[in-house]
């Protein structure tokens, strides 16, 4: 009864703090009919650069600190408590921006785009973090990723996801970093920033939709750990990528594992791997690896062929495909005062066949880009799929050094290392 | 203290936490619900107390009660702000307390569990995420399959749709009503009438044959595509005329009135806004416009009674950034003249608004050009061709001539122009095998393609601050300016000055050719009358007031407006004949225009229609 009172108070709580930008509104300019003129709003400073380097020295020194914290304290409690100061400082008092996942589109856009300069920070955010994942694994999940810690922060009684469904759920990320790598080098919006779901809640001020989006993803994260982590996240992609190469990574036994199960369930984001004494591979199984891996490059077209064959769909979500398309499908709106957008197109002296060709080249951006996408989902569907075909050799428990974010939880539920157990059967009794 | 004393401290935190934030999100619904109810921004009562000083604007005990009320609704709507804000940070602190203490609660309240006696099967689990993979892939790309098969590529549809749309569309079914069919406007053209018709006609492109069968198919239908020769030629569609020539083919124009006792004053209308463009005329519409720095007008007229029709605002179009400049008030903000095809009316203002109205007041599209840097205000009248609307846009960033597509404002060809801000409007000339667009300023006067405004010619032949529209007579193109000269140019790929004269010089009034001569009525006062040929003085007048009005060619009269309102009317001849001088009794610096066998002339606030009774 209690728990159920907890958990409603909880779930309307996340749900009607949303409400409280959506009544935010502007206050509109008043009519002057004297010869009174509006003063030119003066537009504020940009943040000081010096502090903007700061910054890369504070996430170079929360990494450093967190990585420390895991590889050798072996401290839940420190990680814990750099959570809180990550979420403070990158969240709420840097409003969430710059971080390491939207940079992605940064760098993306940089690459393809000549004109396009990439501050050194910008930069900083996208490289520091995945070097850090290459020598000591996703430590930028465990405690200085902003949205990683307000997620963490909010767990309760998670529960365990089916591992076909987590595996499933997996192949969002990829599909999510591939849009917005397409539609960063495309000009077309940076997705990642739009829908940050967390973004308007470090700034107190975003969308009705926007913050409903951010208290659900809250809500849920009570209960199932960490979901924009474990399947959106696109920076989360190459973390995993540079994490599972790691040279070094969490542990959950400091010393030898001694088989006492205790953490089999300590993670609430299931990226514990358990012990596989026996390797059961048949001839079966390895001749399903094979195909599995020889049927890669068809799946590599396929995707290219199915993603590319939609660009004509992805590509209105860029501003100029979408406006020659809404000129074409209603002229009338020409008219329409309040079309801000129109009125612009109207007032530019641009000719409607001169937006159209704009648009038409752009598109065609998307059917070469498409081809990419989906042959990148194509790739990352072809390697999951064969890395199921396969069993892997393992004598501990340990976590999945690709999902495994760092957190720590699981250290406080090995004993190994810890007072003696009896110390620790009384305190269970 | 225990755990347990401790796990019940941090539970009922959690609940009054919580009970807390439930409180205040109540609160702000409420908060947020009033606001929706009556938002202190928008008050009715504020509303129609300011609708109410618009008619009368000098009670300033109704000014003292809008502003209380308006200080009344800022302070409401900033409390309201200040309640959000305050309830937000209440609700984030209660919330984070309540999850703090359930964190509490629970880690106080967690145990170790117990392992797991069975084992998984790991081959089983491992199929079942192959399937749970495969299957989600296939819905990937299902969807996208999907999202490929129905989306709809409208851009290529474009030039098949631009034609669709040109062939459905429904324009406004007019009552075309062409002028009285009597002696004001006669079908029995003399020799010299038949070569304007067959001139101003050539100019549309359009033969004679052709023209009656349009005509025929037009008065049946309603419906007009593109406005005939002689719709063209009978109305009065722009400013000084057909393609802005100064030459009308009205007929028995009147030569006699006095504004002041009535006489053959058929109707005068008051005109809300001020502005000084002149009269144009189609059928029994006639257009006006008037603007101030807030608000701009396109009037409708009925012709015949002076009812006013409608009047369209010309307003919430978006404007590039910058500011307009308040202009002279000898200019206003309503100088350019409008022009019309019978389907539409074409409006500009100072500010670089224009819009296209249809007869029925419909705005069919408005844009904005541009904010003109011009320090008297912009004036160049508009002038239809083929279904474009050319503007001639000399300011003084740069000098550039350019046209709209008249049914959907769309720019279709843009010329720049080595020129100084003018204030000249462009004109209409046959010069043998094509029509040009001619067009004056300092130093250049040139000629265009109107299709295309590719510059065909050009003459650096004036100076100064021009204001006069070019003439065009007998393939020989006029152009004057005060201070300047009197030029005339034989128009070609290598034009020639033929002459120029510098002895009487008009600064605002545009000159009218035909028949050999050129009329120039001087802002000083003076009328001359030079041989268009060689440039040699056939007679001069002097009146007692200076002419900002433009002469105007009218069955076999030209008509002079000063700016006492008084009209000199001479015989268009090579020897001076004054036929009359009759007076408004109001001053005007409007070209008058001419229309259904009468005259229309405005003054500063008051639009006559003056005729024979």
């Amino acid at each position: 009864m209690k728990r159920n009172l907890i958990k409603i108070l909880s779930l309307i709580s996340g749900l009607l703090i949303s409400l409280v930008a959506y009544t935010q509104q502007r206050f509109p300019r008043p009519d002057f009919e004297s010869e009174y003129v509006v003063p030119t709003p003066h537009i504020p400073e940009p943040r000081s650069a010096t502090m903007e380097i700061i910054d890369v020295f504070v996430l170079f020194g929360v990494l450093s600190l967190v990585t420390w914290l895991v590889l050798k304290k072996r401290s839940r409690r420190g990680v814990l408590y750099l959570s809180v100061f990550t979420l403070l400082y990158f969240g709420f008092y840097r409003d969430g921006c710059i971080c390491s996942i939207g940079s992605i589109q940064n760098v993306a856009l940089s690459l393809s785009d000549p004109g396009y300069a990439i501050s050194i920070t910008t930069l900083a955010f996208f490289v520091i973090p995945l070097i850090f994942a290459l020598f000591a694994g996703r430590v930028f999940c465990g405690g200085a990723c902003p949205l990683g810690a307000i997620q963490d922060l909010v767990i309760l009684k998670p529960i365990s996801l089916n591992s076909g469904l987590r595996k499933a759920l997996g192949l969002l990320p990829y599909l999510y970093l591939g849009l917005a790598i397409l539609f960063a080098v495309t000009k077309s919006d940076f997705i990642i920033c739009k829908y940050d779901p967390f973004v308007g809640i470090f700034r107190l001020d975003a969308t009705f939709q926007m913050l409903v989006l951010g208290g659900s993803f809250l809500i849920l994260g009570m209960f199932i750990a960490r979901p924009y982590c474990r399947f959106l996240c696109p920076y989360g992609v190459l973390l995993n990528w540079m994490s599972s190469v790691s040279k070094r990574h969490l542990t959950i036994t400091p010393a030898e594992c001694i088989d006492c199960k205790l953490c089999a369930h300590s993670c609430p984001m299931d990226a514990i791997n358990q012990p596989v004494f026996e390797p059961v591979s048949t001839k079966g199984d390895i001749s399903r690896f094979i195909l599995a891996v020889l049927v890669i490059p068809v799946w590599i077209l396929i995707g290219g062929y199915i993603v590319s064959k939609s660009h004509i769909y992805l590509s209105k979500v860029n501003p100029t495909v979408n406006l020659a398309e809404l000129l074409i499908t209603r002229p009338e709106l020409k008219n329409d005062p309040d079309h801000i957008d129109i009125q612009t197109f109207m007032t530019s002296g641009k000719t409607l066949e001169t937006l159209v060709a704009e648009a038409s080249v752009i598109r065609g951006k998307f059917y070469y880009g498409g081809w990419f996408l989906g042959g990148f989902l194509g790739l990352a569907f072809g390697i999951m799929f064969t890395r199921k075909t396969i069993y892997r050799n393992r004598t501990d428990y340990e976590p999945d050094k690709g999902n495994c974010v760092s957190c720590a939880r699981c250290m406080d539920y090995c004993p190994v290392g810890k007072p003696d157990i009896e110390e620790l059967i009384k305190l269970k009794n | 203290m225990n755990n347990r004393e401790k796990q019940i401290l941090a539970l009922r935190t959690a609940v009054i936490a919580g009970i807390f934030s439930m409180i205040v999100c109540l609160i702000l619904i409420l908060n947020f619900w009033q606001l929706q109810q009556t938002d202190p921004l928008e008050s009715e009562l504020l509303k129609s107390l300011v609708e109410r000083l618009k008619d009368d604007t000098g009670n300033e005990a109704l000014k003292e009660e809008i502003r209380r009320l308006d200080l009344m609704a800022r302070n409401a709507y900033f409390t309201k702000q200040w309640q959000i804000r305050t309830g937000a940070y209440l609700l984030i602190a209660g919330i984070v307390v309540s999850m703090i203490a359930l964190r509490i609660f629970y880690s106080i309240k967690a145990k170790i569990e117990e392992p797991d006696i069975t084992e998984s099967r790991l081959d089983l689990e491992m199929l079942i995420s192959r399937r749970w993979i495969l299957y989600s892939v296939l819905l990937i790309f299902s969807i996208a399959l999907f999202a490929a098969f129905f989306s709809v590529d409208h851009l290529s549809r474009i030039y098949s749709l631009t034609e669709v749309q040109e062939e459905k569309e429904e324009l406004p079914v007019q009552e075309i009503i062409v002028s009285r069919e009597d002696e004001s406007y006669s079908e029995e053209l003399s020799s010299e009438e038949e070569g304007i018709e067959k001139e101003a006609e050539s100019i549309t492109g359009i033969d004679e044959d052709a023209v009656t069968e349009a005509d025929e198919v037009v008065e049946k239908n309603g419906i007009s595509t593109v406005s005939t020769g002689k719709k063209i030629t009978g109305n009065f569609p722009a400013f000084r005329g057909p393609n802005g020539l100064g030459i009308t083919r009205q007929k028995n124009t009147p030569v006699d009135w006095d504004g002041a006792s009535g006489r053959n004053i058929i109707w005068k209308s008051a005109i809300p806004y001020s502005g000084y463009n002149s009269p144009v005329i189609w059928g029994d519409h006639l257009f006006l416009t008037g603007a101030n720095n807030n608000e701009q007008f396109v009037f409708c007229y009925n012709a015949n009674t002076g009812k006013l029709i409608w009047q369209h605002p010309v307003n919430d179009i978006a404007r590039p950034a910058g500011n307009l400049s308040k202009p002279t008030d000898d200019t206003g903000y309503a100088a350019p003249t409008v022009t019309t095809d019978g389907r539409r009316v074409y409006a500009i203002f100072a500010s670089g608004d224009i819009a296209s109205v249809s007869m029925d007041n419909k705005r069919i599209w408005a844009k904005n050009i541009g904010i003109p840097d011009n320090h008297y205000g912009h004036s160049s009248s508009l002038l239809l061709w083929q279904g474009l609307v050319v503007v001639q846009f000399d300011t003084n960033e740069s000098g550039k001539v350019l046209a709209l597509d008249a049914n959907t404002g769309a720019q279709k060809w843009e010329t720049m122009r080595n020129t100084k801000i003018s204030w000249a409007s462009p004109i209409l000339a046959n010069v043998g095998d094509h029509v040009e667009l001619i067009l004056s300023s300092s130093p250049l006067v040139a000629g265009y393609d109107p299709n295309t405004g590719k510059e065909l010619w050009g003459m650096e032949c004036l100076s100064g601050e021009v204001g006069p529209s070019p003439a065009f007579s007998d393939g020989i193109v006029f152009a004057a300016n005060e201070y300047a000269a009197l030029v005339a140019i034989k128009p070609s790929k290598d034009p020639d000055i033929l002459w120029e004269t510098n002895e009487y010089l008009p600064e605002v009034a545009s000159p009218v050719a035909d028949n050999g001569m050129v009329f120039i009525a001087t802002s000083y006062g003076v009328i001359a009358c030079f041989d268009a040929t060689n440039g040699e003085l056939l007679w001069e007048y002097e009146a007692d007031q200076g002419f900002y009005a433009s002469p105007v060619i009218a069955d076999d009269k030209i008509y002079f407006l000063d700016l006492d309102g008084i009209m000199h009317i001479f015989k268009k001849d090579k020897t001076m004949q004054l036929l009359g001088k009759p007076a408004l009794g109001e001053q005007s610096v409007c070209t008058p225009a001419f229309a259904n066998g009468r005259i229309y002339l405005r003054s500063m606030d008051t639009l006559y229609c003056i005729g024979n009774k």
